[in-house]
C-alpha cells in the first residue's frame, strides 16, 4: 500500500514537472508571438518593421544552438573566431528570411495547440498560422537553457529549418571545406541585406 | 497531331519502371554503404572532401533535429542541371505569370478557384483512402465533398472548415498510398517544369493525374482548345501560386538552392506519409 502511494506521488510529481515545463515554454512563446504580431500590426513601413522586430526575435531564437546544429560535424573544425562569424552570418540569414514574410499592417492569426515534451528540457509547441489567405502548420521546438526557454528549431509544414540548412551546409562543406562553407555563408548574408 | 491517349503514357511508363528498378538496386547499395562506420575526424580543414558529416547526437541530443534520411541522388549532376533550367523558367516565366494572376484576381477569387479544384479532386483522395484501407476517412471525405458541393456552391466555399469533424481530414494521394504499401522511394529526380520527385512519387503523380476528373475533362475537350485551356488553367494556377510562394521562401538567400529544395521535399513528403 505504502509502495503504491509513493509510486502515485512520484508519477504525480513528474507529471506536474512536465506540465510546468510545457506551460513555461508555451507561455514564453505566446508572449513573443504576441509581441511580434503587435509590432507587425503597428509598423508604418517595411524598414521600421525590420528594425523593431529584430530585438524580440533575437531574444527568443537561440542562434548559437541553431548555427551549431545547422553546421553539424563541420562545426568542430571551425576555430572559435570562425564559429563566432558563422553564428553572426547565420543570424543575419535567419532574420532576413523571417522578416521577409511580413508586410506592415498585415498580421498573422496564430492558434496554439497542445504542446508536448519530447525529452527533459525539450518541448514542442504546434501552431497553425493563417496569413495572407494561406494556412501553415508550424511547430516550435523549444529548449530550456538554464531556466530560459528559447526556440532552437522551427518546423513549417514538416520542413525543419535546422535540417534544411544542414543539407545546404553539408553540401558546401563537402565542396569547399570550412573556408568554402564560410564564404558561401558570407555571400548569402550579403544578398538582399 | 492526334495521339491516342492510351498510347501516350506507354513510353514514359516503361522508362519510369526501368529507372525504378535501377534506382532500387542503387538505393540498396547506398544503404549498405551508409551502414559502414562514418569517418568524422579529419587532418586538414582546408577541404571537406575527406569527411562524411554524420550525427553529433552523442554530444548534443538536440542534434537529431538536423539529421534526416536522404533519398538517394545518384544522378545529382543531371538533376542540378535540370534544377538550374527550372529556376530560370521560374524566374523569367512562372514568377511574372503568378504576379499577373495575383494582380488580376483578388485573394477571394483565387481562394475560390483553389477550393473548386481541390473539391473536384475528391475521387483521387477517396480512392487512395480506400487503397490505404481507411474507410472511415473515405466516408468523412465523401461527407466533406457533398457539403462543399451543395452548401459551398460547387466547392467555391469550404463550408466543411466550420464543421469540426470535417475540418482536419488528412489529405492523401497515390504517392502516399505507395509509401504505405512499403514501396521504396527509388532515387531523387528533378523533372523539367514539374520539379522534384522521387521515382515512386513520379509514378504516384501520374496516378493522381489519371484519377483527376479535370484531366478527363481536358482530354474530352481536346478538340475544343478554349475549353481545354479553361479546365487546365485553374489547376495549374491554383497549385502554382502556392508552390511559387513556397519556392520563394525556401530559395530566398539560400546557401545552396538545390540542397534546400531537395531537403524540403524530403521532409515535407515524410510528414505527409506519417499523417
Amino acid at each position: 500500500m505504502k509502495k503504491l502511494v509513493l509510486t502515485s506521488l512520484l508519477i504525480g510529481l513528474l507529471t506536474g514537472f512536465v506540465h510546468a515545463a510545457n506551460d513555461a515554454a508555451e507561455n514564453r512563446l505566446k508572449s513573443s508571438v504576441n509581441e511580434v504580431v503587435y509590432i507587425v500590426k503597428q509598423a508604418k513601413s517595411r524598414d521600421a518593421l525590420i528594425a523593431d522586430i529584430k530585438p524580440p526575435l533575437e531574444k527568443i531564437l537561440n542562434f548559437g544552438v541553431m548555427t551549431r546544429r545547422s553546421i553539424g560535424p563541420a562545426w568542430k573544425q571551425l576555430t572559435p573566431a570562425q564559429q563566432q562569424e558563422a553564428t553572426k552570418l547565420f543570424t543575419v540569414m535567419i532574420l532576413r528570411t523571417y522578416t521577409a514574410k511580413f508586410t506592415p499592417g498585415e498580421f498573422p492569426q496564430v492558434d496554439f495547440k497542445t504542446s508536448s515534451s519530447t525529452a527533459p528540457g525539450r518541448v514542442e509547441v504546434p501552431t497553425t498560422a493563417m496569413y495572407k489567405g494561406s494556412c501553415y502548420d508550424a511547430v516550435y521546438r523549444m529548449e530550456d537553457q538554464n531556466g530560459n526557454w528559447t526556440i532552437t528549431d522551427v518546423v513549417i509544414e514538416g520542413v525543419s529549418l535546422v535540417a534544411d540548412y544542414r543539407s545546404q551546409f553539408d553540401s558546401e562543406f563537402k565542396r569547399g571545406g570550412t573556408e568554402g562553407l564560410l564564404s558561401a555563408m558570407r555571400r548569402s548574408a550579403a544578398e538582399n541585406k | 497531331m492526334n495521339i491516342n491517349p492510351s498510347h501516350r503514357f506507354i513510353w514514359p511508363t516503361l522508362l519510369i519502371i526501368w529507372v525504378l528498378a535501377l534506382s532500387n538496386s542503387h538505393a540498396e547499395t547506398t544503404a549498405q554503404n551508409q551502414a559502414k562506420p562514418e569517418v568524422t575526424v579529419r587532418k586538414s580543414s582546408k577541404h571537406g572532401k575527406g569527411i562524411t558529416p554524420s550525427s553529433n547526437s552523442q554530444e548534443d541530443p538536440g542534434d537529431d533535429y538536423a539529421n534526416i534520411k536522404h533519398i538517394p541522388d545518384p544522378i545529382e549532376p543531371v538533376n542540378r542541371g535540370t534544377f538550374w533550367f527550372n529556376h530560370q523558367l521560374y524566374h523569367y516565366a512562372f514568377k511574372p505569370l503568378t504576379k499577373a494572376y495575383k494582380f488580376a484576381f483578388p485573394q477571394k477569387v483565387r481562394t475560390g478557384v483553389s477550393n473548386v479544384v481541390y473539391n473536384a479532386q475528391y475521387p483521387c483522395r477517396v480512392i487512395n483512402d480506400m487503397l490505404q484501407w481507411k474507410p472511415k476517412t473515405a466516408g468523412l471525405e465523401t461527407e466533406k465533398f457533398l457539403v462543399n458541393t451543395t452548401a459551398g456552391v460547387g466547392g467555391i466555399f469550404r463550408v466543411s472548415d466550420k464543421i469540426p469533424s470535417l475540418s482536419n481530414i488528412p489529405s492523401t494521394d497515390t504517392s502516399i498510398t505507395f509509401a504505405k504499401w512499403g514501396i521504396p522511394n527509388g532515387c531523387y529526380v528533378v523533372w523539367p517544369i514539374l520539379g522534384p520527385y522521387s521515382v515512386r512519387d513520379t509514378v504516384g503523380f501520374a496516378g493522381d493525374i489519371a484519377m483527376d476528373p479535370i484531366t478527363w475533362l481536358t482530354l474530352g475537350a481536346g478538340s475544343f482548345g478554349t475549353l481545354s485551356i479553361a479546365t487546365t488553367t485553374p489547376r495549374v494556377t491554383s497549385r502554382g501560386t502556392d508552390q511559387m510562394d513556397n519556392y520563394d521562401t525556401l530559395t530566398h538567400g539560400a546557401v545552396d538552392r538545390y540542397s534546400a529544395v531537395r531537403s524540403a521535399y524530403e521532409q515535407n513528403h515524410k510528414m505527409q506519409e506519417q499523417r
